[in-house]
């Protein structure tokens, strides 16, 4: 029985095309989400793998966020924001930085790949920046696979738990 | 644009010109000529069909005829007004030929082909003038062979091309071939500076300009070889200087002094031929390159003559409007009430331009109302959004730019099997104003409690939907967009699938988002009408009178003596040759006229309180009693700079007698009709330029006043019959007016020697200094001019003590230059990231008197614009704390830079309280807080993380 | 998870016979008007209804197990806590992840099977490690509480370095997992019995490949869940588990070793899951004693009546907790101690957090150190 299992999902992701990675991107306000916005409006074409989340500023990006979104199986997280001089409030994107090297410890510490998660400071001039950062991480992340915590399974797997527990009786100490 | 079309205050008549204006200032009655756009520009929702059908094709102006166009069109996407246009000289029209298709395809029947232009009479108080350039035809100057060589093209042509939205989708390939280039070569000055184009003036935004294309182009071409030919190379706006770094270092510009003479095409390969001398050098060069681009010069616009005869006012010899003084009035034409501001007066860029035309906006208002607005009272029906999640989701087709890409029926189905979706529907234009309507009928029919518009950028268009929500009363924060057009149809736009895909997504994001959206209210609050000063300079002095003349209370606090700062000292002010003195005069006696309090010798002790409501404590000076604490609306700051102090030596600096500052030379000059030095003749001053300015990686920066100072004490020199030499690193003077003076200096036999930094100029002598020695790079040889006196040209500098002390009160940030951080470079120049605290002058940045007077003029604009209501409202997005959550460590006390939290006792425990007022919403403090107590409305951990969870796990069933 | 009634039955939660006791002992209602653990027993079994125990105070509850302690009707509330948590799930929960939910998603990440940490890059050469000692050192989060509470100065991997250094003095090399799990006891006590399964079974594969016999903690939470929840979940195991103070105990008794400090009066503070959930009072104490130079003072509440550190499983730190720790800091500081000995990283990092305060921190005279620390710097 648990074999079969095992070869459906593997015929399952054999019938896959190709591996498309999910990614989240936090963006500014003030920088990196116009800077999203005009490459649109110059309609510079990236792959449709990222799905931008606003805040008001990248401080606003709790890692907290980040390892969430890890959790629930992005393939990758791009927290962008402005440049430390032209930050909207000044210190967010230099508090966004230090708050950042915690997470790539702790990212690094996990075992994932440092590629999965990336911090950039896109200013709302830098659109290209912007499409080329987006290409480079779908690149990348199409090279390193599918994240080991693939589609949140170790979020919400309600089959597969329910069969552990029955499996263990419990012992009467 | 955006802004200015949909403003209530505002109305756009496009398409028009003045006729005549006739009356006093206060009481203009202008005619105005409105040509038949053959196009309801109300009911246009620019679809773009009738374009579809439309034979005719022209080239588009836009794209300086790169593209084509129809007959009947809209200029580019972000157009406004955004309705269409249809030239009548291009149509076929009805008759004899009948076409008409267009008016078939017009659905909304709202194209008229009888149109009549039609004359409208306006009253109004003022006048101004923004009618910006031209750009010179560069087939005047054959010698570049513009339009014989098809691999030779001007500036706004290559910006066309770079424009990945332009005719060529931001490649850059040669007009003949269609190949990459490998080489591109920039020619600076095509006309500008050139007497006998009659274009005798800098065009002053080319040099940047050619930098940021280069910068552009380094980006798409790693590899290419890029030069720029220039006479000088003129960055001196803040910034400019280490932008100019960057172009030199890290795009590897190959800048070459000199301005070729001719140029040849190879027919062959269509490659060009530069011939050159490089000034460096010495060398005549013939340089073959592979494309070359013309940075032509900006001209008067088309018609400035004759719109200046209609409005009665003076242009220069060359069509550039005048301004009555061109130092202390930069913004008046010679006619009361009549304004002028950015390019219309000469060639700028687009920060001085938005503060010259703030600052316009200033004194056009002096001759309206006072500035207490009438307060407009408006009733809002009651809507209960309270009850279960009631969530309508509309899909807006943006013409083609969404439905051509994405599948909108498909989006408009999916919507509605989300949970909590009562009602979706799909829209042609969300934001045209019958769809509009027709969403507040839909909310109000269904009920609905939150709105989801999966449509293009909330930046953009959030302001508007939330408004149309809440005439009907539902609270605008209830209100969610999903971006499927500028992230998602415009971005992949050759992979529909994946881009329908990815709209569901967004739009189930969105649905998630919605139902944790909470209501928010802006809180109204009472502000003041008072506004400090601090600074008694040519940048306080202007922004006080111009306050005081729209009836606020001003207070000016000057640490020294007296008003008038350095202008004050200065012997006389270019180009007008007026004495400092006389102008701070002037100004004075408005001061004084208009009861404008001072307070001088004196300091701050203490700011406290925010936007509209800050309390101002005054340390006078000894022996004087402390006034009572100001209570003001809001705060300039306009502190001035402080000069360069050079070390001991530096220069001669201190270690020889004869060897001077600038500002002591300026106090020299009054008393002496002889040039006498110390009692001996003077025959030969010698100037050094850029001591202190311009240094290592571009820091500190051009201090951009230095040459027209220097300049003009040459000229004052050469009439009484001393030799001057001016030894500098490239002449920046920019002004038009001031080019003419550079251009007198050397007719007067002024000596103009330029070095670098690698081969500066020595210094001779032993008790005094005796001569200076240069290395001539064309003579190759050392070449010894004796000296009597040598003037140390400083650069302005922040002024460290001033800057600190306001600091202390103010969290005002340093630019990384020293200077106070603007809000925007380019348009927020005058405001700081403080509500209600503005910054003007040279504490921003270096500046002359003419361009701080302007940006005093634009701080008075926007100090105008917060404090002419008797309240203003606060956006709800701020932060706040859950206090039975909070352990009151601090944390965020310490982060917020805005001091908007602090610590206060509740219970006998301690608590962190946001001041909502002076808090911007960035959302930071949430990050540090180690369990949670904090949290910013609208942006709350619970709204992102739906987010998250919609896009990455399995949508929760309702 | 369904509401089961016959799991609940095995707590003794049904003899409740309402006398309010639990309320008087909790530390968390001493400073919270809203929290009672009788009632949140009575709302969650009378009320059947969802809402009853809905609120956020079901997740402030510490599991410090004092209620238990004095409870005249034997309940076993922390483990009907656990149950009614585990009921509640924590898609429904309403209480707040501290540190942006960092730990729990850390713990979370751990469960990915093809996952391999870098954990151990805080220990350095001189220590001793081997592949095959019938030892093993289960170090727990020490790494990652390193790199998170760095800022409030607590260096987490002294711990992992004093215990292994201490090992290593007793001619110990003892074996370390590089790609140790998390135990899983946070998400035990907060109701997340997958997290915690995944974990559990984990580490269990892990250590049976190791062979090892003994497996020594230096935090009293693994200790707790290997010891006692790992056999109650996937069966007896072949391996016994020692807290690091219990081991030290028995083998300072047994070979003496000279253990010196310089005069210090330290005061200890009994971890719940060291003390009342295991019952080990004694054994850090006399270790304690043992170090010559160490005066050992007790605080106003010590052994069974000992006060908890105010968070437990990142859950709910709030103002009540401040109140508690500043109270805690308060005994200490009442003996005149220099140091204040716990013997449990979180402990450790909860203090230092609130003495991070610059008001309180000021006030309190003595430093936060962990028992292996203290011991460590004794070794001659």
């Amino acid at each position: 029985m648990e074999k079969k299992v095992k070869e459906t999902t593997k015929q399952k992701t054999k019938s896959k095309p190709q591996f498309e990675p999910r990614i989240v991107v936090f963006a500014c306000n003030w920088c990196s989400y116009p800077a999203a916005d005009a490459a649109g409006i110059n309609r510079l074409q990236y792959p449709a793998n990222v799905r931008i989340i606003r805040v008001m500023c990248m401080g606003r990006v709790d890692p907290g966020f980040v390892l969430k979104a890890l959790v629930m199986g992005a393939d990758g997280v791009l927290v962008s924001g402005c440049h430390f001089e032209d930050c909207h409030y000044s210190f967010g994107a230099r508090k966004a930085a230090e708050q950042y090297k915690k997470l790539e410890k702790i990212v690094h510490m996990l075992g994932l790949e440092k590629e999965r998660i990336r911090q950039e400071f896109i200013s709302a001039a830098e659109f290209p920046k912007f499409a080329k950062v987006v290409r480079e991480m779908v690149e990348q992340i199409k090279k390193l696979g599918p994240s080991p915590l693939e589609r949140g399974a170790l979020y919400k797997d309600q089959k597969l738990e329910s069969e552990i527990i029955e499996e263990v009786a419990p012992v009467t100490p | 644009m955006m802004d200015v079309g949909r403003h209530p205050n505002i109305k756009l008549l496009t398409y028009s010109e003045v006729i005549s204006v006739k009356g006093k200032p206060g009481k203009f009655k202008v005619k105005v000529l409105r040509k038949a756009r053959f196009v309801d520009e109300s009911e246009c929702t620019a679809c773009g069909e009738c374009a579809k059908v439309c034979p005719i094709l022209e080239p588009n102006e836009f794209d300086e005829g790169l593209a084509l166009r129809r007959a009947i069109f809209s200029p580019f996407a972000q157009a406004v007004p955004s309705a269409y246009v249809r030239y009548a000289d291009d149509c076929l029209g009805t008759n004899p030929i009948a076409c008409g298709k267009c008016m078939d395809a017009c659905l909304k029947n709202c194209i008229d082909l009888d149109m009549l232009d039609e004359i409208v009479e306006l009253e109004v108080g003022a006048v101004i003038c923004a009618t910006g350039i031209d750009y010179y035809d560069p087939r005047e100057a054959s010698e570049y062979g513009y339009t014989r060589f098809q691999n030779v093209v001007n500036s706004i042509e290559l910006e066309r091309v770079l424009s990945p939205g332009g005719p060529s989708a931001g490649k850059l390939l040669r007009f003949t071939d269609q190949k990459e280039p490998q080489r591109i070569s920039f020619i600076q000055c095509v006309g500008s500076r050139c007497i006998h184009r009659d274009i005798p003036y800098c065009s002053r935004i080319c040099c940047m300009n050619a930098m940021k294309s280069a910068l552009l182009i380094r980006e798409i071409n790693p590899t290419a070889q890029i030069d720029i030919f220039y006479i000088d190379v003129r960055a001196f706006g803040k910034g400019f200087e280490q932008f100019y770094h960057r172009a030199m270092h890290e795009a590897k510009v190959n800048f070459v002094k000199g301005k070729p003479s001719r140029i040849e095409e190879d027919p062959e390969s269509g490659d060009l031929i530069i011939l050159t001398e490089n000034v460096e050098t010495g060398k005549s060069d013939r340089i073959r390159t592979e494309m070359v681009i013309l940075s032509e010069a900006l001209v008067p616009a088309a018609g400035s003559h004759d719109l200046a005869k209609v409005l009665g006012i003076e242009t220069d010899n060359r069509g550039f409007f005048s301004p009555s003084d061109p130092c202390g009035e930069p913004l008046s034409s010679t006619r009361e009430g009549i304004f002028l501001c950015g390019c219309s007066t000469g060639p700028k860029d687009i920060t001085d331009s938005i503060t010259e035309a703030s600052g316009t906006a200033i004194r056009a208002a002096q001759y309206l109302t006072p500035y207490k607005l009438p307060e407009l009272k408006e009733e809002i029906p009651y809507y209960d959004y309270s009850g279960p999640l009631r969530i309508g989701v509309f899909v807006c087709h943006c013409g083609s730019n969404i439905a051509g890409v994405v599948d909108v029926q498909e989006l408009k189905e999916y919507a509605t099997e989300l949970g909590d979706v009562v009602y979706s529907d799909d829209l042609l234009f969300a934001c045209s104003e019958s769809t509009q309507r027709n969403i507040q009928e839909k909310v109000l029919e269904n009920k609905l409690n939150r709105v989801i518009i999966a449509a293009c950028t909330p930046r953009t268009h959030e302001p508007i939907f939330r408004e149309s929500l809440r005439k009907i009363g539902l609270n605008p924060y209830l209100f969610e967009m999903a971006n499927i057009r500028d992230h998602c149809s415009w971005v992949h736009q050759n992979d529909p699938t994946a881009a329908t895909h990815k709209a569901k997504d967004l739009i189930r994001m969105a649905v998630a988002r919605a139902r944790q959206l909470e209501p928010l209210e802006p809180k109204e609050m009472e502000i003041g009408h008072n506004v400090l000063v601090i600074g008694g300079g040519i940048s306080g002095l202007e922004t006080a009178i111009q306050l005081a003349r729209r009836d606020y209370g001003v207070f000016i606090v000057e640490k020294e003596e007296h008003l008038g700062g350095v202008t004050k000292q200065l012997h006389s002010l270019y180009p007008s040759a007026k004495p400092g003195e006389s102008l701070i005069q002037e100004k004075l006696k408005e001061v004084y006229e208009r009861d404008i309090k001072i307070f001088t010798q004196t300091d701050i002790a203490d700011i406290s309180g925010y936007v509209g409501n800050f309390k101002v404590t005054l340390k006078p000076g000894d022996g004087q009693i402390a006034p009572p604490p100001l209570e003001v609306g809001a705060i300039v700051l306009a502190t001035g700079f402080q000069l360069y102090q050079p070390e001991e030596g530096e220069y001669g600096f201190l270690k020889f007698p004869n060897v001077i500052t600038n500002m002591e030379m300026e106090k020299w000059f009054p008393a002496k009709e002889k040039p006498l030095f110390e009692g001996k003749p003077v025959k030969h001053v010698a100037y050094m330029q850029c001591v202190g300015s311009r240094g290592e990686g571009g820091l500190p920066e051009c201090s951009r006043y230095c040459c027209q100072a220097a300049i003009k004490q040459a000229i004052d020199l050469r009439k009484m019959g001393v030799r001057v030499t001016i030894f500098n690193r490239d002449i920046r003077v920019y002004h038009h007016e001031a080019e003419t003076m550079y251009r007198e200096a050397r007719e007067r036999g002024v000596t103009f020697i330029r070095f670098t930094p690698e081969n500066e100029p020595k210094l001779i002598g032993d008790e005094r200094l005796k001569a200076i020695q240069f290395n001539d790079p064309t003579l190759k040889t050392d070449i010894e001019i004796p000296v009597d006196l040598l003037v140390l040209s400083l650069g302005m500098r922040p002024a460290a003590k001033s800057v600190e002390g306001i600091q202390k009160f103010i969290k005002v940030p340093l630019g990384m230059d020293g200077f106070l951080l603007e809000k925007h470079p380019k348009f927020g120049s005058v405001e700081t990231n403080i509500q209600g605290v503005f910054i003007c002058g040279c504490v921003q940045g270096p500046k002359d008197i003419a361009d701080s007077i302007a940006q005093s003029n634009a701080v008075a604009a926007k100090v105008d614009a917060l404090l002419s209501r008797s309240t203003i409202w606060m956006e709800p997005i701020t932060s706040f704390v859950q206090e039975e959550l909070c352990r009151g460590c601090g944390t965020c006390v310490d982060i917020c830079e805005y001091g908007a939290i602090r610590l206060k006792d509740s219970n006998g425990v301690q608590v962190a309280e946001v001041n909502e007022a002076l808090c911007e919403g960035c959302g930071t403090c949430s990050t540090y807080c180690p369990t949670g107590a904090i949290d910013i409305h609208h942006f709350r951990d619970k709204q992102i993380e739906s987010m998250l969870e919609a896009f990455l796990l399995t949508e929760r069933s309702a | 998870m369904q509401y089961d009634v016959k799991l609940i039955q095995e707590t003794n939660a049904y003899s409740c016979i309402e006398c309010g006791k639990c309320t008087g002992a909790c530390p968390v209602a001493r400073y919270s008007s809203t929290f009672s653990p009788r009632q949140i027993l009575t709302g969650s079994i009378h009320n059947s209804h969802p809402e009853a125990f809905r609120k956020a105070d079901l997740w402030s509850c510490l599991t410090c197990k004092r209620c238990d302690e004095v409870c005249p009707s034997d309940i076993k509330y922390i483990d009907f806590i656990h149950l009614i948590r585990q009921f509640q799930g924590i898609e429904n929960r309403e209480g707040t992840c501290s540190h942006g939910g960092i730990l729990e998603s850390i713990s979370k990440i751990m469960m990915a099977p093809n996952l391999k940490q870098q954990r151990l890059d805080g220990l350095n050469g001189n220590l001793q490690i081997s592949q095959n000692s019938e030892y093993m050192y289960f170090m727990g989060c020490l790494p990652y509480f390193e790199v998170l509470f760095e800022d409030i100065n607590v260096e987490a991997m002294k711990i992992a370095r004093n215990t292994i250094k201490i090992l290593n003095y007793f001619d110990i090399k003892p074996q370390v997992l590089s790609d140790e799990k998390c135990c899983g006891h946070d998400s035990y006590w907060n109701g997340d019995i997958q997290t915690f399964h995944k974990l559990g079974l984990a580490n269990i594969d892990q250590i049976k490949k190791a062979k090892v016999k003994k497996i020594i903690t230096s935090c009293p939470e693994c200790y707790r869940t290997l010891k006692v929840d790992y056999p109650k979940n996937f069966g007896r195991q072949e391996f016994e588990v020692f807290h690091i103070s219990e081991f030290l105990s028995e083998i300072i008794a047994d070979k003496k070793p000279v253990l010196k400090s310089e005069s210090q009066k330290v005061t200890f503070q009994d971890p719940c899951r060291l003390g009342r959930h295991m019952n080990i009072y004694e054994q850090p104490r006399e270790t304690l004693r043992s170090i010559s130079g160490v005066d050992l003072v007790e605080m106003g509440h010590h052994h069974k009546r000992s006060i908890c550190c105010g968070v437990s499983g990142w859950m709910n730190c709030s103002q009540v907790s401040k109140q508690i720790q500043a109270n805690r800091l308060g005994e200490a500081k009442a003996t005149g101690a220099d140091i204040l000995v716990t013997a449990c990283v979180k402990c450790q990092i909860h203090f230092n957090c609130a003495l991070n305060d610059q008001n309180l921190g000021k006030e309190m005279p003595f430093q936060v150190k962990d028992l292996t620390e203290v011991v460590g710097e004794s070794l001659t």
